[in-house]
């Protein structure tokens, strides 16, 4: 059934839009296509998918407006928001929903190549790993933008207190297995203590690597891991005084 | 030497070389019948459209030719929606002649002028909700209930981002 009736246009006017052919429609859109993580341009993207079949086929079968994926859940409630019984074992994923639009978004973007932002907090979500294999494998990532938070900072974050300095330590899921063989561009940020499964993925695989940014405690950390890949790449960036 | 073009309404239009080749199916015509007083038919486009496209064109005679594969990594500034200041008013028209420009532009494959049309549409689009682009451009929203359902959900899902 169609919903059209109350929505229809006035009668007399033209819906010149649509005469368009469909790739000159695309070549409109595509001046939306997302180039950064930033949530308006993502709403931007979804705004165009909600005006009518067929803008919405345009957007959803061109995967370059989906390919800016964050596999971190949204951030978590404020302050003022967090419960007074908010626990050291929960859990920081706070939306029920995450799984299911990574997925959805992740399914869009068919086989291009993804540009990734994860910030780890904690326990990564149970499914990320799967996930991750099935629909974003490393061979995929174009580009990685890491932040690696301890779960001590991010209860502090929440402003809840100091027992909750035995928190549930940050780590990568588990054993991510693959090849980063398409990475062009790296940032790191955070205490690279944990990295050393990343960092050898890292040297052994992304040899196309062309940029590494590394945060101030990263860079200390990881120089030495990614001695080989501080070489190879064209722009180095790191804080001069570790 | 100066090239004459015919309308599908049957207008002719006599117009130097130089601006004409802007268009890069009429250069390629020019260049496979050789030296001709021949005039070439344009049947895809009016003869009010004609003359806006080649009010752009004798402006932008002296522009560089566009190369055809842009690097990519002017990619995002191609996708910028700056328009020139004489653009933007060459541009300012009701939808009806925007979009027949845009057309028309396509046909006689003249980049730039594709570019502008694209861009202005954007520009227009930009910042407006659904249904305020609905309402721009007269576009019936034509989804089933269970597509709406799905759209509402993702737009909730896009507020918790």
């Amino acid at each position: 059934m169609l919903v059209q009736t109350e929505k229809s246009p006035p009668e007399g006017t033209n819906n010149y839009i649509k005469c368009l052919p469909t790739e000159i429609l695309l070549m409109i859109l595509e001046i939306f296509r997302p180039t950064s993580h930033r949530k308006s341009e993502y709403k931007s993207v979804l705004a165009l998918a909600s005006v009518c079949q067929v803008w919405r086929e345009a957007v959803l079968n061109t995967p370059s407006f989906w390919t800016y994926i964050r596999l971190h859940p949204p951030n978590p409630p404020r302050e003022a928001d967090i419960p007074h019984e908010f626990e050291i074992d929960t859990p920081p994923v706070f939306n029920s929903s995450y799984p299911a639009q990574l997925i959805l978004q992740l399914e869009r973007t068919k086989s291009a190549p993804l540009e990734i932002r994860w910030r780890v907090k904690g326990e990564p979500h149970p499914q990320l790993r799967d996930i991750i294999h099935s629909l974003a494998p490393l061979h995929r990532w174009r580009s990685l933008q890491l932040a690696f938070v301890q779960s001590r900072q991010v209860y502090i974050e929440c402003g809840s207190g100091e027992e909750v300095y035995m928190g549930i330590e940050p780590e990568l899921p588990g054993q991510i297995i693959g090849t980063f063989e398409n990475l062009r561009e790296m940032s790191l940020v955070g205490d690279g203590k944990h990295l050393s499964h990343l960092c050898n993925l890292v040297e052994t695989t992304a040899l196309k690597l062309e940029t590494l940014l590394l945060g101030e405690r990263t860079a200390s950390l990881t120089r030495k891991e990614l001695s080989n890949t501080c070489r190879r790449v064209s722009r180095f960036l790191a804080p001069t005084h570790t | 030497m100066p090239v004459l073009l015919v309308t599908s309404d049957n207008e002719q239009f006599r117009v130097e070389k130089v601006v004409a080749q802007r268009s890069v199916l009429i250069k390629n015509m020019l260049e496979d019948v050789g030296e001709s007083d021949q005039p070439i038919p344009l049947p895809n486009v009016t003869a009010p459209v004609l003359k806006k496209v080649l009010e752009y064109c004798d402006h932008h005679q002296t522009d560089p030719l566009p190369t055809g594969d842009e690097p990519s990594a002017d990619e995002s500034r191609k996708r910028t929606t700056d328009i020139s200041e004489w653009d933007q008013k060459f541009i300012t028209v009701d939808q009806e002649m925007l979009f027949e420009i845009i057309l028309a532009a396509n046909y006689l494959d003249i980049k730039p002028l594709l570019d502008v049309g694209c861009k202005t549409v954007a520009n227009m689009i930009k910042g407006k909700s659904p249904e305020e682009i609905r309402k721009l451009f007269n576009i019936v929203n034509d989804f089933t209930p269970e597509e709406e359902a799905q759209i509402k959900k993702e737009n909730e899902w896009a507020e918790d981002r």
